[in-house]
């Protein structure tokens, strides 16, 4: 078996990208995908980097990308931002297809 | 053969350049090698003994026994193409002892005017010559000089240099320090001063052959050299040289395509030499005798020229000029001493079989039967001293005396043919130039064939009324080589009964008919003549005859992409159908667009047009124009040959609208070619990245990416920007592999030169220069994606965010109402926003932060715990804040606390405010 896809959702606060994360978690467990979404801040991530597959990054944290993605691409590790609308609408599954999308790249 | 082999054999071949040892240096530049490898390829050689080498630095090597072996060499070739560089110095003898033939016909004038031209006062003026390959350029440019020397008024007593810059034509910078000199220490391995020819014709004149083969620098270093007679050695930072020199130029170009503009005007007087065709009969015959003369001279023996063959040689289509004369008439020379040689005659005589196929191709059967048997001695002129090289003649019959000492070995007679093929090898190696000017499908038409129908054009050329050419004889030509191996393959399949053509075209097809018949016995049933006549007539559309009738324009990026694209379809349609616009890189959008503009004006497309183009703005061209002038206008992208000849084809009939050419030539993208063979389908589109690099990726990488980001304009809203470092010491970086995998890399910009697959690596200094980025836009528009182009997902509008932000807060927020805080919220985010300058997607963001932060707070109230806390790295941070910052949210506080009793702490508030501050930098 392949390994769990290992998802970071990163904030600065933790309050929104927790829940956003348990939002994708849910929507990884209905479809079968083994997936593990964690929520995060910027910091940790930098200390933790190697562990994820994927990042995300929250709209408020937009200031950090250019930082974010330094991290993410010294760990070959693809990022982005959370898609808007899937961020406005806290939707799970979309946000959960478009990590798929970043991983398959 | 390995390569190393092969370098062997050429330093072997061409021992006499070396003979003065090289370093690995030279052997690099001269082989256009790595210096490292060449000085591996040398110790190794020198290791197998097969080059001896000395001690101290630099290493030179040498060839072994180089002195016999390369003087024996060095005398058997004739014509060594391979040879290295030369320059000579020709010193005259008081005396002309030639008589230059044309001087009192056809070159007159351009005597006389070279002659002022050398002797006007002061300095002299530069001349440039032009003319076909082999019409005698750099002979009259000699002759100038040497007439001029031996003027007892002449000023100019330095010697007269030449030098083909054709020879150096490969390497630019060895060829400049050919030139100009070379100063000690200006590369590895130049390690004395060299004298350049400049120096050389210091005060006297130096002829430069093939001028236009010197790239654009050169070319401005000599019309600096002959504005302010001061120019620079390779090498030479602090110092000018000076000289003073009369520059004769010489090419076969055009002269406005291959030389600076500066520079062509420096050339006081431009003369152009006619070419053979254009010379009178009687030149043409002391031509003849005067090479038939001067190979007598090195034969040593009675030479006779049988008259039919003098006829031919006087008669041929000779497109390669003098030069091709001249190498014929040796080829023919060659021929017949050979068989001199076999038969043992007492002289040579040149016969029918001793001619090549293309001198013999003007003559008919009928003037064989009546000349052949006569021939005329050719007297030749006491022979002046010995001739400064072994001539063929020499080698064959001392091979022969060998042999007969040897009693006659048939191995001889062998290596006396092997001799003979390779001397005719070398000379048509010379005279064969002149066929890369020729369109490739002549090589589709028989030999024969061929050459009667180019001699059919000399012939007819005046005689026809019409305009008659090579247009004409490459498709009768093509026709006619079908015609001939249906008839011998099968049965004839009859014709269909043609309706007649005029009767100039059928008078000039039975003409035709006749002498290919008289020529080459090709029979032509009347049928065939009539077609003949349609043929004719049809490839001889006047110009500018056509009215009404769609345009085909054909746009593209490029020198002359376009030109030559049309010049290959309007040559197969016969017909200046196509219109090419050239898009030079560097020539900007908005001229192409006027260039085009101006031909449609000029055109007077009214019946609608066709726009054929290969990509990037061209694409979008066609509607702009379209709604400018008011006239229809479709356009075709990424244009291919079989899209270009059907649309010519559907264009040249004046009744075809617009929607039949276009349909035409869009079904034709896939025509033609075996599916196996077409592209892919294109793949989905990737987003395009463009990276930049420095060795930290933090510096310049850093400063180039921001100002990239900030740069790319709206429509390129699609390309992503990242800065990365590039290790100093391997130069390689697997983060770009990494990055072709999810993206379409476009460019490499930055400080630390990438070679990575075929991505073009741009420097940073040339982005900064003034009309610097262009390359970069260029790449842009290039890669643009058409149709469907790579959109991240549509951004947000406001409208959309405040529908949908409330829906995803209420899905995690248990005691907020979010309907209610946005009521409240919202009209505070207009100012705030402003204020920071925020975009939707980060009023999003907050608006959504602010919404959970409320939500986490007031559960906090509602179980007694304490307030949400303060996260580290906000704190860690020295972002102030400052009254103005408090005066912009203070509302938004009051109004959450009065309607929604909610109280934000005075810590949280200031760091939700250092949160939003943050936002403007990003």
């Amino acid at each position: 078996m392949s390994e769990p896809i290992k998802l970071i959702i990163l904030c600065s606060w933790g309050a929104t990208s927790s829940q956003l994360a348990v939002r994708v978690q849910d929507a990884a467990k209905k479809r079968n995908i083994d997936l593990q979404a964690d929520a995060g801040g910027t910091g940790e991530f930098k200390k933790k980097a190697s562990q994820y597959t994927v990042a995300l990054l929250e709209p408020q944290v937009r200031h950090l990308k250019k930082e974010v993605t330094k991290i993410a691409d010294a760990n070959h590790i693809p990022c982005d931002l959370v898609d808007q609308r899937a961020f406005a609408l806290m939707d799970g599954d979309k946000v959960l297809d478009q990590v798929l999308g970043l991983i398959k790249q | 053969m390995q390569k190393i082999d092969r370098i062997y054999s050429s330093i072997m071949k061409q021992s006499g350049k070396w003979s003065g040892g090289f370093t690995a240096a030279e052997l690099a530049a001269y082989f256009q090698l790595d210096r490292s490898t060449a000085s591996r390829y040398l110790n190794s050689l020198a290791k197998k003994n097969k080059l001896e080498k000395t001690t101290g630095k630099p290493v030179r090597y040498f060839c072994p026994t180089l002195t016999d072996h390369d003087k024996n060499f060095s005398q058997h070739a004739i014509h060594d193409k391979t040879s290295p560089p030369a320059s000579n110095t020709i010193h005259f003898s008081e005396q002309i002892d030639q008589h230059f033939i044309g001087a009192d016909e056809s070159l007159k004038m351009v005597i006389e005017k070279g002659m002022a031209a050398l002797f006007y006062p002061e300095q002299g003026l530069h001349i440039l010559l032009s003319g076909e390959t082999g019409v005698g350029k750099s002979y009259l440019a000699e002759y100038l000089a040497q007439i001029a020397a031996a003027k007892p008024w002449n000023r100019i007593k330095a010697p007269f240099i030449t030098f083909n810059c054709a020879d150096y034509a490969q390497n630019p910078e060895l060829l400049m320090g050919h030139i100009f000199g070379i100063k000690k220490g200006a590369f590895t391995g130049a390690e004395k001063n060299e004298v350049g020819l400049v120096e050389q014709a210091n005060n006297g004149i130096l002829f430069l052959d093939e001028i236009h083969r010197l790239p654009p620098s050169g070319q401005e270093m000599l019309f600096y050299l002959i504005d302010k007679g001061l120019y620079r050695r390779l090498g030479d930072t602090d110092k000018m040289s000076h000289a003073k020199l009369i520059l004769i130029g010489a090419t076969t170009e055009t002269l406005e395509s291959t030389l600076l503009p500066t520079l062509l005007r420096r050339f006081t007087l431009k003369l152009s030499i006619p070419p053979l065709r254009e010379r009178t009969h009687k030149e043409r015959e002391e031509f003849l005798t005067y090479f038939l003369k001067s190979e007598a001279k090195k034969m040593k023996l009675p030479l006779l020229i049988e008259d039919y063959c003098r006829k031919a040689f006087l008669k041929y289509a000779c497109p390669g000029n003098i030069g091709q004369l001249k190498s014929d008439i040796q080829i023919s020379c060659a021929r017949a001493f050979m068989r001199h040689l076999q038969e043992g005659t007492e002289q040579v005589t040149i016969q029918r079989n001793d001619i090549p196929s293309q001198v013999l191709s003007s003559m008919t059967r009928n003037e064989f039967e009546v000349d052949h048997k006569t021939s005329h001695l050719v007297t030749s002129g006491k022979s002046s001293g010995p001739l400064p090289i072994q001539t063929i003649y020499s080698i064959l019959a001392k091979m022969k005396k060998d042999a007969n000492d040897d009693n006659f070995a048939s191995s001889s007679e062998n290596s006396m043919k092997t001799a003979v093929d390779h001397y005719l090898e070398e000379l048509k190696s010379l005279s064969e130039k002149r066929l890369e000017s020729e369109p490739s499908w002549v090589r589709f038409i028989d030999h024969d064939l061929l050459d009667a129908l180019r001699d059919s054009e000399f012939y007819f050329k005046d005689d026809f009324t019409f305009e008659y050419g090579s247009k004409q004889t490459i498709a009768i030509g093509l026709h006619l080589e079908a015609f001939r191996q249906q008839s011998s393959d099968a049965p004839r399949s009859s014709l269909p009964d043609l309706p007649m053509a005029k009767p100039l075209y059928r008078k000039a097809a039975a003409k035709l008919a006749e002498f290919l018949q008289n020529r080459i016995q090709l029979v032509l049933p009347a049928s065939e003549i009539e077609l003949l006549a349609h043929l004719i007539a049809s490839t001889t559309i006047p110009e500018n005859k056509r009215e009404g009738g769609v345009l085909v324009f054909l746009v593209t990026h490029g020198r002359s992409t376009a030109s030559s694209m049309a010049e290959v379809t309007n040559y197969l349609l016969g017909s200046p159908i196509i219109h090419p616009v050239d898009m030079p890189l560097t020539e900007a959008t908005g001229v192409t667009y006027k260039k085009v503009r101006q031909f449609i004006v000029d055109q007077d497309g009214k019946s609608g047009i066709l726009m054929l183009v290969d990509i990037g703005s061209l694409v979008t061209m066609g509607e702009s124009l379209s709604h400018d002038l008011g006239i229809p206008i479709k356009t075709l992208a990424n244009v291919n040959m079989p899209m270009l000849i059907e649309a010519g084809r559907k264009a040249l009939i004046t009744e075809n609208d617009l929607e039949t050419v276009y349909e035409a030539s869009r079904q034709a993208f896939f025509a033609l070619a075996p599916k196996d063979q077409l592209p892919e389908q294109p793949k989905e589109v990737k987003q395009r990245l463009i990276v930049t690099v420095c060795l930290t990726g933090e510096g310049t990488a850093q400063l180039l990416h921001d100002w990239l980001s900030e740069q790319l304009r709206a429509e390129d809203n699609d390309v992503a920007v990242r800065a990365i470092r590039i290790d100093p010491v391997s130069h390689d970086s697997t983060m770009l592999s990494t990055f072709q995998k999810q993206y379409h890399l476009i460019a490499i910009v930055g400080t630390v030169p990438v070679a990575f697959e075929n991505v073009p690596y741009i420097p940073a200094l040339e982005l900064l220069r003034d009309d610097g980025h262009s390359r970069l836009h260029r790449l842009l528009e290039v890669t643009r994606p058409l149709g469907a182009p790579y959109q991240k997902e549509k951004t947000l509008n406001d409208q959309e965010m405040r529908e949908l932000a409330p829906v995803g807060l209420g899905k995690i927020v248990r005691h907020l109402n979010p309907v209610s805080y946005a009521k409240i919220a919202f009209p505070h985010y207009e100012r705030i926003s402003t204020f920071y300058q925020w975009d939707t997607e980060t009023k999003l963001g907050m608006w959504m932060h602010l919404g959970s932060l409320a939500d986490q707070i007031i559960e906090a109230r509602l179980v007694h715990g304490p307030d949400p806390a303060v996260p580290d790295e906000l704190k860690e941070l020295d972002t102030q804040v400052t009254e103005r910052d408090l005066t912009v949210w203070a509302p938004l506080f009051a109004d959450l606390e009065s309607q929604l009793h909610l109280s934000i702490d005075l810590h949280l508030q200031h760091s939700l405010i250092v949160l939003g501050k943050q936002q403007k930098s990003a």
